[in-house]
């Protein structure tokens, strides 16, 4: 019923849709991380219908409660490039080129995994689809604590990774998994056997004939009329995505491997967001001193997370790795909240606690950059949905 | 019986019984088999192991310094009859620290009354050593979690901490070394660092497997150094860690430098590791946990027999020599009485026969185990047991079918489910080693429950001793990170600092060695702007085996 509902919302007018039901309050806490700006201590922030209307240190509304808190506030976390969310259900591996699929309608917003983000603190979460698709079609993002979608979140998948060559199916009957030569299915939906070898030049060819098909789901990546989502890993594959985006003018989000900041100036000009990853097999430190690259280019980028299979605090860790390679905290923090917005494209909507912006919060007991700092309470949407019930004990003395 | 253990090892010296063969007594340090029993066997550690800092005298074997493993390979052999003895005074030692031990183990006001006493502090007097001399300087000196001592200094002389105080002068020629805060360097309980992969997935261990032989200390050493960088200084590594029993740990060295496993090693023995449901169903788990009580159980009649073998082989050698005097003594008077005999004989024209000299059998020797030598130490308790397992009913049922042994020393690894049985855990005293992430983990251990820090929050408030290591998912180098998030899950700082330094060095017995910035101990310490477990503190200084291994970036 609910998916219904929302995709019904979301598929006839993409009009936000918020929960209307929440009445206006005002919360005063010792110290207000306002994100963007300065922290107001004490500060108030006034949440009218779940979004943020006002925030100050001395906001004033007509009968409207104030609840007062101790401890920081913060605007909520958010977490790039899922693929583990969606699961099965989301995945599609039968079809090389898929640019009509939409991960929306393989989501499940009862899932365990997203409770456990919420309680981490993350409010936001970016889904990719798990399939190795050269064009995976539309991922999503989505709200840990009521699994409200987001319109504009819905960027198209495309691979520049090798990984898209190993594991899908060779769709002739009785051939070998992973063979010489694939049929792919053509950016309209019709199916074009022509033997495009399984190689980059292969792929990046069917792209090249996908965007320039016009009136498809694919030309409208053409100067950013749908963002694109670019997974990369080797600097070689982010190189392509990126000049892939560059010749067609394409908005959207690199998610890239370790050595993405080496690119960082091209990525700057380029005026795509970074997705990155921390926690690989491979070395970290790499990653980290990208992170670094990254900030000081101006780059905005976040960090990547698999819930299902890493804990929710990976997220943290993998910003605290990059403070011991050199990212100041604000640069840290950023990565964390404002930044992935930015990466993603919501920097109106999430983010940071200013208004006009969705009221997702996180209330700590310490400053929001410590891992010693515990969640205590957690908003989305300016719903409280965790209360963390052992907040006077253990922790801090 | 340990005197009779004792006995027995003197016996294997002086060649009257043959020494075992096999890769039990194979230590890396060949030269002594029963070296391998010591709690303690640092690497480049001059004295014997369980001595106070206090106690330490300059003596012949401090002067070998940080040389000492390159001299124990050349001359291995010669030094036998000095570490008999010392070997002997040290395991006196160890009996008294066992008995106290359970004692003394998580009960805070001991510690305090110990370090009262300990309060005066002399210098030691350790001047003729090689090595540099170092003397830091900080504003807090973090002695242990919860003693700080602010503006104080340590020096450090010959790989070891010399000095601790709030009023000690630079001697000359020291390296000064400032920074705001120094702490004891930290101690990864559970890593994967410096093993050959194929022999840490090994599935087909046993409980004589000691991982001397499967170091790779040429793996890219990209993960060493980082570990190092970020304070972790040692790691406890082992093998075969898919096995029911996978042998012993070693404690190792983060220092990328160090290709020699003689010197990279610093613990030749941490504990005994095994594991629990690898079996897919429960009734497999149940038998699972019965194979491990009847192997201690077998091992711990292993040595049974072998001490009443060698109670029966000293009898038996008592009476030989008895005898052998009784024949002496009666020498003359057997051989008159031979000789008369043998004229009789002639006389009557008979055969002379000699008299048939009988002996008593020697008792027969047990026939050597090594897995189960090395179980029937576990069982008395010489050497904790680290066995992982997360499910709440294995746990339950382990710690109660292994009360039968008194002396054993159980610690739990990962213990995902370890709240259902904390009151149990508490009231045996056994610690529990948590990790951050369980990439092993099926359907039937979701992410929510394995993995967590919140594990480390939940059991500390609830009284339990926690230790964090990075486990088998996770890496070395975030480990002070990991502490931290546990702090966030509620777990009280001091604790979080301890379950990567002090406690850790107190489960493998080796708290006398490491862990704290005291004197005596090894110099493994941390020089850091800022508070340990915050993110944005940068480790400026790493001084592993008393030299700076990691200066600032510049």
């Amino acid at each position: 019923m609910f998916i219904t509902a929302l995709t019904l919302t979301l598929a006839a007018s993409w009009a936000p849709a918020q929960a209307s039901n929440q009445g206006a309050y005002i919360l005063q806490v010792d110290h207000l991380h306002t994100g963007n700006g300065p922290v107001l201590s004490p500060g108030k922030v006034l949440v009218r219908d779940g979004v943020i209307a006002e925030v100050g240190d001395a906001v004033s509304a007509k009968d409207v409660p104030i609840l007062e808190l101790h401890g920081h506030l913060s605007a909520g976390m958010i977490a790039l490039g899922d693929t583990t969310i969606l699961g099965q259900e989301g995945a599609d591996a039968t079809r090389f080129v898929l640019p009509e699929a939409e991960s929306r309608f393989g989501f499940d917003p009862h899932t365990p995994a997203l409770r456990r983000l919420c309680e981490q603190g993350i409010t936001t979460v970016v889904l990719t689809p798990p399939s190795d698709a050269l064009v995976a079609g539309r991922g999503l993002v989505a709200k840990t604590g009521s699994g409200r979608m987001l319109a504009k979140g819905q960027a198209m998948h495309v691979a520049f990774d090798a990984g898209m060559f190993e594991d899908t199916p060779d769709p002739t009957p009785g051939g070998m998994s992973g063979g010489g030569f694939f049929q792919f299915f053509g950016p309209n939906g019709s199916v074009t056997p022509n033997g495009y070898k399984s190689s980059y030049p292969g792929a990046a060819r069917l792209l090249e004939d996908a965007v320039q098909t016009k009136g498809s789901q694919m030309s409208q990546l053409v100067g950013g009329g749908i963002r694109a989502w670019l997974r990369s890993d080797s600097r070689a594959e982010t190189s392509r995505a990126l000049a892939f985006a560059m010749r067609h003018k394409v908005q959207g989000t690199i998610e890239a491997g370790a050595r993405v900041g080496e690119l960082a100036t091209q990525i700057q000009a380029s005026g795509l967001g970074v997705a990155l990853t921390v926690f690989r097999e491979t070395n970290p430190i790499h990653a980290t001193r990208s992170a670094v690259e990254l900030a000081k280019a101006g780059v905005p980028f976040g960090f990547c997370l698999e819930a299902r299979d890493r804990n929710a605090a990976t997220l943290r860790l993998s910003a605290a790795l990059c403070r011991r390679a050199g990212l100041s905290a604000s640069n840290a923090w950023k990565a964390l909240t404002f930044g992935a917005a930015q990466a993603v494209g919501l920097d109106g909507e999430i983010g940071t606690i200013a208004p006009g912006k969705d009221a997702d919060f996180v209330l700590w007991d310490g400053d929001p950059n410590e891992l010693t700092s515990r969640i205590e309470r957690v908003w989305v949407d300016g719903k409280q949905v965790v209360q963390n019930t052992q907040t006077s004990q253990g922790g801090k003395q | 019986m340990r005197f009779s253990l004792l006995r027995l090892s003197v016996l294997l010296a002086l060649g009257l019984a043959s020494p075992p063969t096999s890769a039990w007594s194979q230590t890396a340090d060949a030269s002594q088999n029963r070296e391998a029993l010591d709690p303690v066997v640092l690497g480049s550690v001059p004295t014997a192991s369980a001595q106070e800092g206090e106690e330490k005298k300059p003596d012949a074997q401090d002067g070998q310094g940080e040389d000492k493993p390159k001299q124990d390979a050349k001359d291995g052999e010669g030094k036998d009859g000095d570490k008999e003895a010392k070997d002997k005074e040290a395991k006196d030692k160890d009996d008294k620290e066992a008995k106290d031990k359970s004692k003394k183990d998580n009960d805070k006001k001991d510690n305090d009354k110990k370090d009262k006493e300990e309060e005066p502090l002399e210098p030691l007097v350790l001047t003729e050593l090689p090595g540099p001399v170092l003397f830091l300087k900080g504003e807090r000196v973090i002695v242990r979690p919860g003693k700080v001592l602010e503006n104080a200094q340590v020096l450090v002389r010959g790989g070891r901490i010399q000095n601790v105080g709030t009023d000690l002068v630079a001697p000359e020629g020291a390296r000064v070394i400032e920074g705001k805060v120094i702490c004891a360097a930290f101690l990864d309980p559970w890593s994967t660092l410096g093993v050959d992969v194929q022999s840490l997935r090994d599935g087909s261990g046993d409980a004589s497997l000691q991982p001397m032989d499967a170091i790779d200390l040429y793996e890219p050493s990209w993960r060493r150094e980082r570990a190092l960088r970020a304070g972790v200084t040692l790691v406890e590594s082992h093998v075969a860690i898919n096995s029911g029993f996978s042998g012993t740990g070693v404690m190792l060295s983060t220092n990328p430098d160090l290709h020699d496993p003689e010197q990279a090693v610093v613990l030749k023995r941490t504990a005994m590791w095994a594991r629990l449901e690898r079996a897919g169903d429960v009734i497999s788990r149940i038998e699972e946990v019965d194979n491990l009580v009847g192997k201690l159980k077998s091992g711990e009649d292993y040595l049974q027999s072998w001490s009443s073998y060698e109670t029966k082989y000293t009898e038996w050698q008592k009476e030989i020599t008895e005898l052998q005097e009784k024949l002496e003594k009666d020498f003359k008077k057997a051989q008159k009485d031979r000789e008369k005999d043998k004229e009789k004989a002639d006389k009557d024209g008979k055969e002379f026969k000699e008299k048939r000299y009988k002996e008593p059998k020697p008792p027969r020797k047990p026939r050597f185990d090594a897995d189960k030598e090395a179980l029937g130490h576990v069982a008395r308790g010489e050497m904790p047991l680290v066995v992982m397992a997360t499910r709440a009913a294995v746990l339950r049922n382990l710690i109660e079918a292994t009360s039968d042994f008194p002396a054993l020393r159980l610690i739990i690894a990962g213990g995902d489910q370890a709240m259902h049985v904390a009151p149990l855990l508490v009231a045996r005293n056994i610690p529990v080693m948590v990790w951050p992430a369980d990439p092993l983990a099926d359907g039937e251990a979701p992410v929510e429950t394995s993995g967590t820090l919140s594990l480390a929050g939940d059991l500390a408030r609830a009284g339990v001793s926690v230790l964090i290591g990075s486990g088998e998912g996770g890496s070395s180098d975030a480990l002070p990170l990991y502490a931290a998030l546990a702090v966030g899950y509620g777990m009280p700082e001091d604790h979080a600092l301890a379950a990567i330094t002090t406690r850790v060095a107190q489960a493998f017995d080796a708290q006398s060695e490491v862990g704290q910035v005291r004197r005596g101990r090894r110099a493994e310490l941390l020089v850091m702007d800022g508070d340990p477990l915050s993110v944005g503190t940068q480790v400026q200084f790493v001084v592993s085996g008393g030299e700076v291994v990691v200066e600032p970036k510049e």
